[in-house]
């Protein structure tokens, strides 16, 4: 009992105040420590005949399933002459009918039980996501195996989509953000790269149902696969239900698929990962030539490589990079270009560090990531060459100088505070935990998570300021009036640093 | 962040997905509301780590006065400033500095062009100000998702806060809305061009849907301009301005909290009343005019080029939001066209003429009126008449045809299983009660979904006899330059 009492008197002190009173400043407030830990994976993770792992969160609150199943193949297994081939052949084996059931029946179905199925892929995987409500949930995994298995790939579905794909290559230079993407990509990755890749009229041509039939043949495979499921179900009995229709996909044997390879259709086809030689980029100042009230650039170069995702640089850029432009607007860009200045409405950064361990990393030829470091944002032409100067030397002064302890604890407590939204609800624990499989990050992650980004110092930042920005490689595109831009306040500032600029070639 | 719906974001309309279920799951909102008349909704969800939390005030871009086209949405920017506490480092000094440059800042604008003795001003302000210190108490403690959305009928400012850091919101939220400081006015109002350059000016499509919707609700009507203004207005508002309007939009009757998370009602009340109780209505404000008669909206059509895929919009008059009668019809049949089983994919998109690159349909309702409209993207070489005379000839299907039950069932069955979705997400109910609740009360959302799944064939069929009328439409038609 004189515990209790203890405890009663130190949670009613604060009544001690009149009822109204409200504290001077919100430094007067005292809080309860953060409690959030991320859950445990324990108990989640479950595996089918074939070694497919299914991540279960059961969450009974509503009357809905979430499953998803994701696939390591996307725009990164197309060869040349492929273009898009991933996303085509996601996104007609659910247009395109599946197993006994043409296009229209298909869509009635899954209308009819009010369920969304949806399948896409992008540069590293392709998703295929049932929601549904738990009463018909046994259709919907039926209807899901069966777009996996049995794509249909309609010849006048496809007739319809490679009709509209002209209308889209028709329509590539209507927004200045595609032009840019398209343009800046092309700069920083050189034009070999995959990444630099782009649909184009005889890709597009080729879209024809033997070749699609072909890619999911070949490519749609249960090694690296990974499914996610959550809301009203019972765990053991939907791993049951999916083990029947998905336990004894094997996918082709290796042999087979070289054959299919040989007999696959002109130009050979994708080998289970595309090797390329990185290209060189293109660093400097690219303006592309576009009237407009607006400028829209991307400032920056490829991403990084480290060797495994506890690695110290790891953490240490992760800070790095919510100081320059974290949400909010107290990161070191946001408060320069839109408080300080009022430059742009919005600066969109991120920089993609992929984890390659170091022995594969020697046989992809490959020293920088695929990814990106890039920094976007739009402002009126006379103000970019303004703009894209303050961001190099914000740039400058992370390699320069140590970050003030109080930036980085800001910093460090905003990325915290994201971490409960990484884990906020069965779908998202579910999905965050698979996509580990995904990616080959150890569930550990999460829970070494806090205190790793604690251990970082200003010293480290610096460090892998110093390592992953390369003031040498940066690649500024501008897509705007080009006269304005060149003519604009900071123009010859930005000059010195990166040179005269160029003009693109668009394609 | 700071975002405004320009092209307009519409309440609980268009895909005629709002809604819940009434007999399974339920929102589960409590409410309760101050003795200074501000309404709280508190969903009790225990167990989330984040509280999702909304400050809603009912009115925006259409309460606008005559003139200052925008000023709805530049308050809502400059609630971000701060206020004599957050944003200043010595509020007294800055205080008088502050309304001397609002002095030189007026006769600037009056004479058209800037002098020297303001940007010494603003120097030595800068000096005392620290623009970014409410973002930046935020940040510090962990709460994420900061952002405000100005639309027609409703301002809302979104938060996600950690649950035990909850009180800080209330501070923080009743801080601004007691005592807002709007500091840095001049930086802010080129913010909020570049917002509208990016938004409106740097889309293919953008300045002509603001031109059709000036068309389309006519002269004076409040809904003919979108939330970020006009360019010419907005760059003449004053301080002043922001003032006046802040207190006549903002009193406490106006202004709805809605709080989804782990968090008590008597915990919700004791912090409510503690917080934004000191929120008091000023002596002798001005307040929102209420909308008088508004102009029948328009009859006809706008044409145009545009470097986008030809299209058209067809709109027709029909009425403001209810939860009830031919409000909910139309919702349906907004249901019925759209999805892949639905009539526009069916017979424009993939259908054997292949018209159409997309078509969508939407019933916009908002509190002083309403639409349905209709939207198609050409495919291949279709023009703009080759899409009116499609959907012409479909919606002539529809009148001699009717509707089957399996139609009737499907949209039925995805109204509520989209009702349940709803539910998933903390802060998009959050966002959706807040709404509702600016709407008429947010059981609106319950009572839509009763009303929507009991739709029948003969409500459709009158509904679109009696609205979807071609001498009563607005059309804008785009053709593809060169096209």
């Amino acid at each position: 009992m004189g515990r209790f009492f203890v405890l009663a008197v130190c949670v009613a002190a604060p009544a001690v105040l009149p009822a109204q009173a409200v504290p001077a400043h919100p430094a007067d407030l005292q809080f309860a420590p953060s409690l959030f830990e991320p859950p445990a994976v324990s108990g989640m993770r479950f595996e089918l005949r074939n070694g497919l792992p299914v991540y279960v969160v059961p969450d009974r609150s509503l009357p809905l399933v979430d499953i998803v199943l994701a696939l390591p193949v996307g725009d990164r297994n197309e060869v040349p002459g492929e273009e898009g081939m991933a996303s085509m052949t996601a996104a007609m084996a659910r247009r395109g009918g599946a197993g006994d059931m043409g296009p229209e029946e298909l869509d009635d179905t899954i209308d009819a039980l009010g369920a969304r199925v949806d399948s896409s892929s992008s540069w590293t995987r392709t998703v295929f996501v049932l929601d549904i409500g738990s009463e018909t949930l046994e259709r919907g995994l039926e209807i899901l195996a069966s777009i996996v298995f049995e794509p249909r790939f309609d010849e006048d579905r496809l007739a319809q989509a490679r009709d509209n794909l002209r209308v889209s290559l028709a329509a590539r230079e209507d927004e200045a953000y595609a032009v840019l993407d398209r343009e800046w990509q092309r700069l920083v990755h050189g034009p070999a790269s995959p990444r630099s890749r782009r649909l184009t009229e005889a890709s597009v041509a080729g879209f024809e149902r033997d070749a699609l039939a072909s890619f999911h043949r070949r490519l749609w495979r249960p090694d690296g696969a990974v499914i996610a499921a959550s809301g009203d179900v019972e765990p053991e009995l939907l791993v049951a239900r999916l083990d029947g229709l998905f336990g004894s996909w094997q996918g082709l044997p290796a042999s087979e698929t070289d054959a299919d390879r040989k007999a696959g259709p002109p130009g050979g086809s994708a080998a289970p990962e595309a090797v390329f030689e990185a290209a060189a980029a293109s660093p400097g100042w690219w303006t592309v030539d576009r009237p407009g009230p607006q400028a829209s650039m991307a400032l920056g170069h490829r991403g990084a490589v480290v060797d495994r995702w506890d690695a110290g640089d790891r953490w240490a850029l992760l800070l790095l990079m919510e100081i320059l432009d974290g949400p909010g607007s107290v990161s070191r860009l946001r408060s320069r270009l839109q408080l300080a200045e009022g430059l742009t409405y919005r600066v969109v950064t991120w920089f993609d560090l992929d984890v390659v361990a170091a022995e594969a990393r020697s046989e992809r030829s490959l020293n920088h990531g695929q990814g990106e470091f890039r920094i976007f944002l739009e402002t009126a032409p006379e103000s970019a060459a303004a703009a894209a100067a303050a961001v190099l030397e914000e740039l400058a002064r992370l390699r320069r100088e140590a970050v003030p302890e109080v930036e980085i604890a800001t910093a460090r407590r905003s990325l915290l505070a994201r971490l409960p939204l990484l884990f906020d609800r069965a779908e998202t624990i579910a999905g965050r935990f698979a996509e580990d499989e995904l990616l080959d990050r150890p569930h550990e992650y999460w829970s070494v998570y806090r205190g790793r980004l604690q251990a970082v110092s200003a010293a480290d930042i610096r460090r892998v300021a110093q390592r992953f920005i390369d003031p040498e490689g940066i690649v500024l595109a501008v897509v705007g009036d080009s006269e304005a831009v060149r003519a604009g306040r900071a123009a010859e500032e930005l000059r010195r640093v990166l040179g005269a600029p160029r003009l693109v070639e668009t394609q | 962040m700071r975002s405004a719906a320009v092209l307009a974001v519409l309440l609980l309309s268009g895909t005629a997905t709002a809604g819940f279920a009434t007999s399974e799951p339920d929102v589960g909102a409590a409410h309760f509301e101050l003795d200074n008349g501000m309404t709280f909704l508190v969903v009790e969800r225990p167990g989330r780590p984040l509280v999702a939390a909304v400050v809603a005030v009912r009115g925006g871009s259409a309460s606008d006065p005559a003139g200052r086209r925008g000023l709805t949405h530049l308050v809502e920017h400059l609630l971000f400033a701060g206020s004599r506490t957050i944003g200043t480092t010595d509020w007294e000094a800055e205080s008088r500095l502050l309304s001397r440059w609002e002095n030189l800042y007026e006769r600037s604008v009056r004479r058209g062009r800037t002098d020297r003795d303001l940007l010494r001003l603003e120097q030595r302000l800068e000096a005392l100000q620290q623009p970014g210190e409410f973002a930046g108490v935020y940040a510090w403690a962990g709460v994420v998702g900061v952002d405000a959305l100005t639309r027609h009928d409703l301002t809302t400012f979104h938060a996600l806060v950690p649950k035990e850091k909850i009180e800080l919101w209330f501070w923080m939220e009743s801080d601004r809305l007691h005592g807002p400081v709007f500091r840095g006015f001049r930086r802010e109002l080129q913010v909020v061009e570049q917002e509208r350059r990016q938004r409106i000016d740097s889309t293919p499509t953008g300045t002509w849907f603001e031109l059709f919707d000036a068309a389309y609700w006519g002269a004076g009507h409040p809904y003919a301009h979108t939330p970020g203004g006009e360019r010419r207005e907005v760059e003449r508002l004053l301080p002043s301005d922001a003032r006046s309007h802040f207190e006549a939009l903002y009193r406490p009757d106006r202004l709805i909290a809605v709080l989804v998370g782990d968090l008590s009602l008597p915990e919700a009340r004791k912090l409510g009343e503690r917080y934004f109780g000191r929120l008091q209505t000023s002596e002798g404000n001005s307040r929102i005019p209420e909308s008088k008669e508004t102009p029948a909206p328009a009859v006809g059509s706008l044409e145009g080029l545009c470097a986008c895929r030809s299209q058209v919009e067809i709109r027709y008059p029909t009425l403001p939001f209810a939860a009830a009668g031919d409000t909910v019809v139309l919702d349906f049949l907004a249901g019925l066209l759209n999805s892949r089983s639905g009539r526009l994919y069916r017979e424009l998109v993939a259908g054997e003429d292949r018209v159409a690159y997309a078509a969508s349909a939407e019933h916009a309702s908002r509190r002083l009126g309403g639409y349905f409209a209709v939207r198609i993207e050409a495919g291949g070489g279709a023009g703009p008449e080759d899409l009116t005379a499609a959907w012409d000839a479909l919606l002539d299907r529809v009148r001699s045809g009717g509707v089957d039950d399996a139609e009737l069932r499907r949209v039925r069955r995805q109204l509520t299983t989209d009702s349940w979705r709803q539910l998933e997400q903390d802060a998009g109910l959050a966002g959706r009660l807040a709404a509702a609740e600016a709407l008429g009360g947010w059981r609106q959302l319950t009572m839509w979904l009763d009303a929507a799944v009991s739709v029948d064939g003969d409500d459709l069929q009158r509904v679109v006899d009696r609205y979807l009328l071609a001498h009563e439409r607005a059309v804008l038609s785009l053709t593809r330059t060169g096209g």
